[in-house]
């Protein structure tokens, strides 16, 4: 193995996702850091993200990539807890970097097992040794290759926050806003995407593998998206959206359409960006004020982030001609063309998932920006625009936004652009070219959106969050108090973190307890420690009788041992000392 | 084109270390003008260019059935 670089089409993609950005989002905390007393610090942090991810995409062999892996995460780790003072932000610093060790184990040992396997960690070496290693099996008759891709993936949960590592996530919303939007929404988290993606051609050789992504795609896609609909923060509305999309990326991996998911990858990070770069916005206006009940009618008040943000909202819930619709309904057409076991439930999570989409994330957009104003006065008498280095990276980032996915879902999916980089086995896993079979252009894919069932589902979940938060706003709280049981779970988040508190958190506070009993005070302190102290007490008390300081009892001692000696000779008949010197 | 890539890659860690180390003494202006324009090395008009060709090219490419060009390449 030797350090390298592989720059192939799959590369070149990542590369210019995450520069453009994270040069967004440098242009962007010049405003928004501009009175922070950690400024330039802040710049060196989102600098050093930018080389680690570069690392991460640009690596051609899995020591390189776990390197970019772990200095991705660390750099999380420092940005979440940038502002120190807050003890919420250390606390969400410390849980997300402890949630991602939980995966980068699973990552660490499917990378031993594969070495283990393979006898390389080159990319290109393991890739071309797949078909060799496919029918070696591992613990009795499970196979290697399956046991190389669920630990794989389980780092990619962490990274990419699937359930049941979704947690950390929510809580790194208490960084700055900028790195929600560059690490949290738009590279970091896309990290695990990238590598199951990179890592196609060993994904290929396991349907089991495939199935528990998908599956694990699809939980998260909709029990996360259902967390959105009651969140009231409103970066954390965008933090839920953001697990939603990236099971829906997970769930593309699943069903072998790994083009796929890069291609929302892609989208996605351009319109999420511009969400939480809008969202980053209005709390900016309103004085980092981040409850969405004390905010709207800021349409007219910031004009240029309410239209950013009304094309990055029409983008993730796939309005027909937006970046997201192309992506999204790709993932949904290649979830239905998709022959795995539970794929059929899947398609039916996914395409349900397009209405709590919609749901939530107008629901959002009409609170804040639609609506009577709930500011308080002070506020209201200054709210504006906000500055000209936050306006235009959301103007930048807009423009993607809505043209992306029409001028590149041809020549990304339907091209043969990622042959040389992802590799799908057709003749199994046949979603791509399905979709291929049935795609004609991008502009007929949009005119024929109004006949799907997704496109539909997209219209009832706008017209209910209009419902709800325009036009009738007593029936929302008639629907929460009539179903309080399950406002309830969704308002504890399924009981994850309360899980989490007391199995993970008190349970190993539990196990200090009883180790620091065991072994600390019995067996090292009391046994060891004070125990040769004791049994050297004793040993004196028993010699120190014989100690008495008179020669005549010490030559008594003498002579009874001379005299056993010599027994030992006279009856045994060998001289123990002449032994002993032997 | 190796160097290019190590460019790349390496352009933004020298840039956090320059702001990391002497972000104080630089001032605020100096120190994100230095981290953005580390970060954007690569990204000259050339690259840009190359992506908008690679894509009409990809596109005119599908029609007349010919292959189609590598991004990576044009880095």
């Amino acid at each position: 193995m030797s350090v390298g670089f592989l720059v192939d089409n799959l590369t070149s993609v990542m590369l210019l996702v995450v520069s453009f950005v994270s040069l967004m989002v440098h242009i962007y905390t010049i405003g928004y850091m501009q009175e922070d007393e950690g400024y330039t610090k802040f710049f060196s942090y989102i600098s050093l993200f930018t080389f680690a991810m570069f690392m991460l995409v640009i690596s051609n062999n899995f020591m390189q990539l776990f390197f970019g892996w772990e200095a991705v995460g660390l750099v999380s780790y420092l940005l979440i807890g940038f502002w120190h003072h807050k003890e919420s932000a250390v606390e969400a610093s410390l849980k997300a970097f402890l949630v991602n060790r939980v995966g980068d184990f699973g990552f660490l040992l499917g990378i031993a097992v594969l070495l283990m396997f393979f006898g390389t960690l080159d990319y290109a070496e393991t890739f071309t040794l797949a078909n060799q290693v496919n029918g070696q099996t591992i613990f009795g008759d499970i196979s290697v290759i399956t046991v190389i891709c669920l630990l794989l993936f389980v780092g990619a949960m962490g990274k990419s926050a699937q359930v049941p590592l979704h947690v950390w996530l929510p809580g790194s919303m208490e960084g700055p806003t900028p790195i929600s939007a560059l690490i949290h929404a738009a590279t970091m988290v896309t990290a695990g995407i990238f590598m199951v993606s990179r890592m196609s051609p060993i994904f290929e050789l396991s349907d089991v593998a495939l199935t528990v992504v998908m599956l694990v795609g699809a939980i998260t896609a909709i029990f996360m998206g259902l967390l959105g609909i009651v969140q009231n923060d409103i970066k954390r509305v965008v933090a839920y959206s953001t697990l939603s999309q990236l099971g829906y990326m997970t769930v593309a991996l699943g069903v072998s359409a790994y083009s796929v998911a890069i291609f929302h990858l892609m989208t996605h990070a351009f319109f999420k960006a511009l969400l939480f770069l809008a969202a980053g916005s209005v709390i900016v206006a309103l004085h980092h004020e981040q409850d969405i009940r004390k905010m709207g009618a800021l349409r007219k008040k910031m004009p240029i982030t309410y239209f950013t943000a009304l094309i990055g909202t029409l983008a993730l819930i796939g309005f027909p001609g937006f970046a997201g619709f192309y992506s999204k309904d790709m993932i949904i057409e290649a979830v239905h063309f998709s022959n795995l076991p539970f794929a059929d439930w899947v398609y039916c999570a996914v395409v349900f998932g397009v209405f709590i989409t919609a749901f939530y994330s107008l629901r959002m957009f009409f609170i804040v920006f639609h609506g009577e104003s709930r500011l308080d006065r002070h506020t209201e008498e200054h709210v504006h625009e906000t500055a000209l280095s936050i306006t235009v990276p959301l103007i930048v980032l807009a423009i993607p936004s809505v043209i992306i996915g029409y001028l590149t879902i041809e020549p990304m999916l339907f091209t043969g652009w990622l042959e040389n980089s992802i590799y799908i086995d057709a003749s199994v896993h046949g979603s791509v070219a399905a979709l291929k079979e049935h795609f004609h252009s991008a502009f007929s894919l949009m005119l024929h959106a109004i006949v799907t069932v997704p496109f539909w589902m997209m219209v009832g979940g706008s017209l209910a969050a209009w419902v709800f938060t325009l036009y009738r706003t007593d029936w929302a709280k008639k629907i929460q108090e009539r179903f309080h049981r399950t406002n309830y779970v969704l308002e504890s988040l399924y009981g994850f973190d309360r899980l989490n508190d007391i199995v993970f958190v008190k349970g190993s506070r539990k196990l200090g307890e009883f180790l620091w009993r065991v072994s600390d005070m019995t067996i090292i302190d009391q046994i060891v420690v004070n125990g040769s102290a004791r049994l050297m007490r004793f040993m004196g008390s028993v010699i120190r009788p014989v100690q008495t300081g008179y020669v005549y009892h010490y030559a008594f001692f003498m002579i009874i041992g001379l005299m056993l000696v010599l027994t030992w000779v006279l009856v045994v008949g060998e001289n123990p000392l002449i032994e002993l010197g032997s | 084109m190796e160097n290019i890539y190590l460019t790349i890659v390496l352009a933004p860690l020298i840039g956090a270390i320059i702001v990391g180390l002497a972000g104080h003494r630089l001032g605020r202006t100096l120190s994100h003008s230095i981290a953005i324009l580390a970060l954007q090395f690569q990204r000259s008009w050339r690259f840009m260019s190359s992506i908008i060709m690679c894509l009409m090219e990809l596109k005119y490419s599908m029609k007349t059935s010919t292959p189609g060009c590598r991004l990576a390449d044009l880095i």
